[in-house]
């Protein structure tokens, strides 16, 4: 075999047995982009499972009630009971997904499908959660049908003794019109299209997984939009469709910098002990031993990044572009192995470099949207981040994740990575070198 | 096969190497004896290319360019600090060094084995380096120097910390070796096992080179004279004049040809309770050199 691939081998083996630097490369991480993302509220929209709302209940019908009741039964939303004010102001702050109100009046009307305007609900969402505005409505659309029968069992057992006329047959032939108090007329005249609307609305209940969000033609209930502005999370945010979708780029470059401060160690570690000693004096030359660090570091960082988009899909990251995002990691992974070279040389000793690299990597987190995602950062701060490859590097994953970069937009951030990448590890090697002649 | 003149290097003002010059042959071994400090180690890592010389010349097998991968192959270096992975197993460690002179599979095999068996650690080759002890170490150390099969061998005090019984096993695989026609440059403090292993010894002190011969040319040149001790069984009274003066029944004295002057004490009467000759060693012959002792 190749001195360059056994060295990588050797590296990548002796990586493996280092339990605490495995947990950094891996465990580490995972708990990081697990931890914000609950805290960025990822937890509640990881796929079409749970969703927490504001609920404002201002009608004190048994209507709303039963509405209120249906929409719980669900399972699929968690509701906070509050006043309109306050429900408001969590969604705008992005405690809440978003907020249902029931209006005064709605028992009125509501489960009715004729006489005049049907029940209004209104519904306001966060708009950086947009994914889930389609989902709600269906779950509104899902609970006011309920309502219908609600509305057809009290009507019926208030007309004494009917109910028996109201079999299939009598309702098909249509016959019954004569006998019938007009009020009760009415409501069999009604009756087929509101069951057919109820089947309706259970059906975008069932589909809603992949709600568009999109009003479905009926008039059960009528869902007003309430516009529930938050000026820092605009345009861009509204492509994320979930929060694991920021906070997996962060996870991803902790598990990155953790490679990179690794092997930076590990190759203090060869000069320390002497290894790289017997390394310079076997017959090999001296660039293969630092390409087969480069290739060990760059096959971690590779395997580091793929293992953590694999955990941040079974929580819910979906990257729109899979082959965009292989270009990222490429380039992330090139990016800082040039880093792990510059790390490598900032002690003498493996304590040193290993301080040094965590704490100039986090500072570039830091700056470069590592711990907090540069999207929320304001404007001169993001300026600063410039600087940062990891700034470079959480762009280039989001671009091809959520921000639904093109080809041509893709390159820019991957050029900066490449070209950081390449500059550090120059830098980097030529210390070296004259470190070790 | 190595050959180095007036070899010198200085670290700033500090000068470790002094104009050292010597040559070691085919089936040799070649002593570099001397105190901490003395530029033993620095010589060496000018031989292997490590460090360049600040003048002088290093030609080994007709090579001047030590750090060439050609040469690199040739040599065998046990470092004086031990060098190996600590997370790799004792077999791991070595096929990974033969794995870096390109050895081929099978003999990289036989390599490691035989290795193995040289410093006795064949029994935990499937060990972890960390669970090795001090001298278990040092051997293996060793063995990463003779994987690859070199025809010099350079070992930098590769016996500290090691039990006499796997000394005595490393010294004959050594012997045996040098048989075979491999060239050793062994360094060490300990003139014990400079007189019992090498051919030839180079004396160095403060990165000078005081003396250089066969062991027996060094102490006959050096050693100065031999010393006796005589214990009479009762006080030789008046006769032939004693070598010096008597305490008590005792008497002691240096010869450069012990055995004639104790003949001649027969002689005086009063009969040998004890007798004791030393010989000088290289203790004495560094003694006589340098003015100090190995160990100060
Ligand atoms: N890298 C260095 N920088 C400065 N001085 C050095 C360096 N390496 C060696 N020296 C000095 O050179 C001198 C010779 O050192 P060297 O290691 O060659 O001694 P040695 O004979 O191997 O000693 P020991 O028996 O303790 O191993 C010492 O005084 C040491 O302080
Ligand atoms: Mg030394």
């Amino acid at each position: 075999m190749h001195p360059v691939v056994l060295i990588a081998l050797k590296d990548l083996k002796q990586l493996l047995r280092d339990r605490v630097g495995l947990f950094f490369l891996v465990g580490f991480p995972v708990m990081i982009g697990v931890f914000f993302g609950f805290v960025f509220g990822g937890g509640n929209q990881s796929g079409s499972i749970h969703l927490t709302v504001a609920l404002v209940n201002e009608d004190p019908s048994e209507y709303s009630a039963k509405f209120v009741e249906a929409l719980e039964s669900g399972g699929s939303v968690g509701l906070v009971r509050t006043n309109r004010e306050p429900a408001l102001e969590m969604v705008r702050k992005g405690k809440l997904a978003g907020v249902i109100v029931v209006p005064e009046g709605f028992g009125e009307t509501a489960g009715m499908m004729w006489g005049g305007k049907p029940a209004t609900v209104r519904v306001g969402v966060d708009p950086a959660r947009k994914a889930e505005a389609g989902m709600l409505k269906g779950l509104v659309l899902e609970a006011a049908g309920q309502l219908v029968p609600h509305r057809m069992n009290r009507f019926l057992s208030s007309t004494n003794g009917m109910a028996e006329l109201f079999d299939e047959e009598t309702l098909a032939g249509g016959q019954v019109g004569t006998v019938l108090p007009v009020e009760v007329e009415g409501a069999l005249t009604n009756l087929f299209e509101s069951l057919k609307q109820l089947r309706k609305a259970n059906l975008v209940a069932t589909s809603r997984s992949e709600s568009s969000g999109a009003m479905p033609d009926m008039s059960v209930v009528k869902v007003e939009q309430i516009d529930v502005v938050r000026e820092r999370r605009n345009g861009e945010l509204a492509k994320v469709r979930s929060s694991w979708d920021i906070t997996f780029p962060q996870a991803i470059m902790w598990g990155v910098l953790a490679c990179a401060a690794g092997f930076a160690v590990t190759i203090v570690r060869e000069q320390v002990r002497g290894t790289l000693l017997r390394l310079q004096v076997s017959s090999i030359p001296r660039w293969q031993v630092l390409a087969g660090k480069s290739l060990a570091c760059f096959i971690s960082v590779i395997f580091v990044v793929l293992f953590l988009i694999g955990v941040g899909m079974a929580f819910g990251m979906r990257p729109k572009e899979p082959l965009l995002l292989s270009l990222a990691v490429v380039c992330v992974a090139s990016c800082f192995v040039g880093i792990t070279m510059l790390m490598a040389v900032w002690g003498k000793t493996e304590e040193a470099v290993g301080g040094a690299a965590w704490a100039v990597g986090m500072v570039m987190s830091m700056f470069g949207g590592g711990m907090i995602p540069l999207t929320f950062m304001p404007a001169f701060m993001k300026s600063i981040s410039h600087i940062s490859p990891f700034k470079w590097a959480i762009l280039s994953l989001e671009g091809a994740i959520w921000r639904e970069f093109t080809f041509a937009e893709m390159l820019f951030p991957c050029g900066m990575l490449l070209a950081i990448g390449a500059g550090t590890f120059a830098i980097g090697h030529a210390i070296l070198k004259r470190r070790l002649a | 096969m190595i050959e180095v003149k007036e070899l010198r290097k200085a670290f700033g003002e500090h000068v470790a190497v002094d104009g050292v010059s010597f040559e070691i042959g085919q089936g040799e071994v070649f002593g570099l004896l001397g105190p901490n400090g003395a530029g033993k180690t620095t010589t060496i890592r000018m031989l292997v290319g490590l460090a360049k010389p600040d003048s002088g010349s290093i030609q080994i097998d007709g090579h001047s360019d030590s750090a060439s991968a050609r040469v690199q192959r040739m040599i065998g270096l046990a470092p004086q600090s031990i060098s190996l992975y600590d997370d790799l197993t004792a077999e791991e460690n070595l096929r990974f060094f033969g794995g870096m002179h390109r050895l081929a599979k099978r003999r990289l095999n036989e390599r490691v084995a035989w290795s193995l068996e040289v410093v006795e650690l064949t029994d935990r080759r499937r060990d972890f380096v960390k669970t090795f002890s001090g001298g278990m170490k040092r051997r293996l150390n060793l063995a990463a120097a003779l994987v690859h099969e070199p025809k010099m061998l350079l070992l930098d005090e590769p016996t500290v910390g090691v039990d006499p019984q796997s000394r005595n096993h490393i010294f004959d695989s050594i012997k045996t070796l040098n048989a075979d026609g491999l060239a050793v440059l062994y360094t060490t403090h300990y003139m014990e096992e400079a007189e019992r292993l090498c051919d030839r010894v180079a004396i160095v002190d403060h990165g000078r080179l005081l003396a250089l011969d066969c062991v027996d040319g060094l102490i006959a040149n050096h050693g100065g004279p031999a010393k006796v001790r005589v214990e009479f069984n009762k006080a030789p009274s008046g006769g032939e004049p004693l070598p010096a003066v008597l305490d008590g029944r005792q008497i002691e004295f240096e010869s450069a040809e012990p055995l004639v002057v104790i003949n001649r004490l027969a002689g005086v009467g009063g009969g040998f309770a004890k007798m004791e000759i030393s010989r000088p060693n290289l203790e004495d012959v560094f003694l006589k050199l340098t003015g100090h002792s190995l160990r100060d």
